[in-house]
C-alpha cells in the first residue's frame, strides 16, 4: 500500500484554503508549490512512467511563457492565452518528440536539453516579436495586489489539480500501461504489440501541455519575462529532483516531492542566503543517495519488510 | 497455402551477409526446426520475420500479405509472436501484468477485464497460475521461459517463433517444456523452433531447415538431416566428416 491518489487530491484541495489563513507571503509559497507540482507531475509522465530522462521542461515552460505573453500583448484574454500557451507547447513537443524520441538514455537527455538552449537563442534573436534580451512586459492587470495574489494562486492550483487528474488517468489507462512496458523493456514492448513511437510522443506531449500553461501563468503573474529567466536550466532540473524525492512513476510521488522540495528550498534560502545553492545541492545529493526510490519507495520498503510481503498495489 | 513464405531474403550488416538469399515456406500447423552453428544467422532470420530488421533484399509474406518493412508492433498484431533467446520480461511487473500486456496491445482486448481473462487463460495453460502475482524478476529461469511462452500465447498468434526457448534448462525442465510446445502446437499454432538441442528438434519437428553462414544448406525430415554430409561438415568440420565415411555414404 502506498498513498492513495484520492488523498493527494484531498490535500491539494485543502491547500486551496490557504487564502483564508495566510498573508501574501504564504500565498506566494502556495503558488510556487502549485507551479512545482505542475512541473513535477508533467515530467513524471515522460521521465517517471516512460523512463525517458527529459530535460525539456524549461523549453516547454519558456515557450509557454512567451506564447502567453505575446498573445496577451495582442489582446487575447488572459485565460485564453494560458490555454493557447499549453497547446503551443504541446504541438512543439509532438514535433520535437517525433524527432528525438528514438534516442535513448544519455543521448535523449542531451537532445532534450538542447531544445531549451535553441529556443533561448531564437527568442533572444527574434527581437521584433519577443523583445529579445530586453525582455517582454505583460499588460497590467487592474486589480488590487491582494486580489492578484489570490487569482494567480487559484489559477496555478487549478492547473496543478488538472495535471494531477491527467496523471491519475494516465496511470490507470492503456497509455500508462504502455509507458510502463516501454520503461521496463522497450524492445519487448514493441514485440507484444505496443506502438512505442506513438505512446512515447503522447507521453512527451502530456509532459508539455500543462508546463506550457504554467509558463504563461507565470508570465502573467510576474508581469515581466526575459529569456534567461524562463528558459533556465534549473526549470528542467528541479522537477526531476522533486519526482525523485517523491517517487518516480507514481501518481502521488511528484506532488509529495514538490512540497518537500519547496520546503527544503525555502528553509535553505532563509538560513544560508549566501551559500544556498551549495547547501541545496548537497541536500539533494544526500537525499537521492539515501532515498533512491523517493519517499514513497521508502514507505513501501518499510511496509514490505514489516508486513512480510503483504499485498500491495501501486499508487 | 503457406502461412509464411520467405523469398530470396538477405540481410547485410556492413561487410557481413548475416542472412544470404534464404527461401523458406512454412505450412499452417507445422513445427519447423531451424538449426545451424552459432552465428549461422538464425536469430537474424527471426528478427527479419518479426520486423526488427527490414531485409536488404527479398520478400516476406505472412498469411498472403507482405510484411517486410512493417514495424514489429504491426507484425505482432497480425499474429506473429516470438520468444527471445535471452528472456525479456517486464521485470517490475507481476506475471499476470506481463501477460496482460500482449493481451491488451497485440490481441487488442477491449477492456482490462477482458485482457485479464485472456492473460489468465494463457497463464493457466502453461501452469503459471500459482505464480501469477510474483514479480517477473523473482521467477526462476525456467519460470521466466514459461512466462515468455505465456506472453506469446496471449497474443493469439498464428505463427510462433521460439528462439532457443530451452537453452539453460535442465533435462527435467526440458521435458516439461517439450510437452508445452506440443500442447501449443496442438492448438493449431504454427511453430518455428530455433534450437541447439538435437533431442528437442528430433522430438518435435516435422521438418528441419539448416542454416550455415547465413545460407540455407539443407532442408528435410529430421533423419535425413542428421545424415546430410553438408550438415555434418557445418557442425563438426571437414575432418570429422572425412573420418566418418559411413555417415557420408548414408547422406
Amino acid at each position: 500500500m502506498t498513498v492513495r491518489p484520492i488523498y493527494v487530491l484531498a490535500a491539494l484541495l485543502l491547500v486551496s484554503l490557504l487564502p483564508l489563513v495566510g498573508d501574501n507571503y504564504v500565498l506566494r509559497l502556495g503558488t510556487m508549490f502549485a507551479m512545482y507540482a505542475v512541473l513535477a507531475q508533467s515530467w513524471n509522465i515522460i521521465g517517471g512512467y516512460a523512463g525517458y530522462p527529459s530535460f525539456a521542461t524549461a523549453a516547454f515552460f519558456g515557450l509557454g511563457a512567451y506564447a502567453g505573453a505575446i498573445l496577451q500583448g495582442n489582446g487575447l484574454p488572459m485565460p485564453l492565452a494560458w490555454l493557447a500557451a499549453g497547446i503551443v507547447a504541446g504541438l512543439f513537443a509532438a514535433l520535437m518528440g517525433a524527432a528525438i524520441l528514438h534516442l535513448k538514455g544519455h543521448y535523449f537527455a542531451i537532445a532534450s536539453l538542447v531544445l531549451a538552449e535553441v529556443l533561448l537563442e531564437v527568442t533572444t534573436s527574434w527581437t521584433s516579436l519577443t523583445g529579445g534580451g530586453m525582455g517582454l512586459n505583460l499588460p497590467v492587470i487592474r486589480m488590487s495586489v491582494d486580489a492578484q495574489a489570490q487569482l494567480f494562486f487559484w489559477a496555478m492550483l487549478g492547473l496543478a489539480v488538472l495535471a494531477f487528474l491527467m496523471s491519475w488517468y494516465v496511470s490507470a489507462s492503456r497509455i500508462g500501461f504502455a509507458l510502463r512496458c516501454i520503461r521496463q523493456n522497450e524492445d519487448a514492448s514493441s514485440m507484444v504489440g505496443v506502438n512505442t513511437t506513438f505512446y512515447k510522443v503522447v507521453a512527451f506531449v502530456l509532459s508539455a501541455l500543462f508546463v506550457g500553461s504554467a509558463g504563461a501563468l507565470y508570465a502573467s503573474w510576474v508581469f515581466y519575462i526575459e529569456p534567461p529567466d524562463v528558459y533556465s536550466v534549473l526549470t528542467s532540473v528541479k522537477p526531476i529532483v522533486m519526482v525523485m524525492l517523491g517517487g518516480a512513476g507514481t501518481v502521488a510521488g511528484p506532488v509529495i516531492g514538490a512540497a518537500a522540495f519547496l520546503v527544503m528550498e525555502e528553509v535553505v534560502w532563509r538560513n544560508f542566503l549566501s551559500i544556498h545553492s551549495a547547501v541545496l545541492g548537497l541536500l539533494i545529493v544526500a537525499l537521492i543517495f539515501f532515498l533512491p526510490n523517493g519517499v514513497l519507495g521508502f514507505i513501501r520498503k518499510r511496509k514490505r519488510t514489516g508486513a512480510d510481503h503483504g499485498k500491495e498495489t501501486a499508487a | 497455402m503457406s502461412i509464411l513464405t520467405l523469398k530470396g531474403v538477405s540481410q547485410q550488416f556492413g561487410g557481413l551477409r548475416a542472412v544470404d538469399d534464404v527461401d523458406l515456406s512454412v505450412e499452417p500447423g507445422e513445427i519447423v526446426g531451424l538449426i545451424g552453428p552459432n552465428g549461422a544467422g538464425k536469430t537474424t532470420l527471426v528478427n527479419l520475420v518479426t520486423g526488427v530488421y527490414k531485409p536488404t533484399s527479398g520478400s516476406i509474406e505472412f498469411d498472403g500479405r507482405r510484411i517486410d518493412g512493417l514495424k514489429p508492433y504491426q507484425i505482432s498484431r497480425l499474429g506473429v509472436a516470438r520468444t527471445y533467446q535471452v528472456v525479456q520480461p517486464f521485470p517490475e511487473m507481476t506475471v499476470l501484468e506481463n501477460v496482460m500486456a500482449p493481451a491488451t496491445f497485440a490481441a487488442g482486448a477491449k477492456s482490462v477485464a477482458e485482457a485479464r481473462d485472456e492473460a489468465m487463460s494463457a497463464i493457466e495453460f502453461l501452469g503459471l497460475a500459482p505464480q501469477k502475482d510474483v514479480l517477473a524478476a523473482e521467477l526462476t529461469l525456467a519460470g521466466r521461459k514459461r512466462l515468455e511462452l505465456a506472453k506469446s500465447l496471449a497474443m493469439k498468434p498464428k505463427v510462433l517463433l521460439l528462439d532457443e526457448v530451452n537453452a539453460g534448462l535442465n533435462p527435467a525442465e526440458i521435458d516439461v517444456a517439450l510437452e508445452m510446445i506440443r500442447a501449443i502446437a496442438a492448438r493449431g499454432v504454427t511453430i518455428i523452433l530455433i534450437e541447439h538441442l538435437m533431442k528437442v528438434v528430433m522430438n518435435l519437428c516435422s521438418r528441419i531447415v539448416v542454416l550455415h553462414h547465413g545460407a540455407k544448406i539443407a532442408e528435410g525430415l529430421p533423419l535425413e538431416i542428421t545424415r546430410d554430409e553438408r550438415v555434418i561438415k557445418a557442425y563438426l568440420g571437414n575432418r570429422y566428416a572425412e573420418a566418418n565415411p559411413g555417415e557420408k555414404a548414408n547422406g
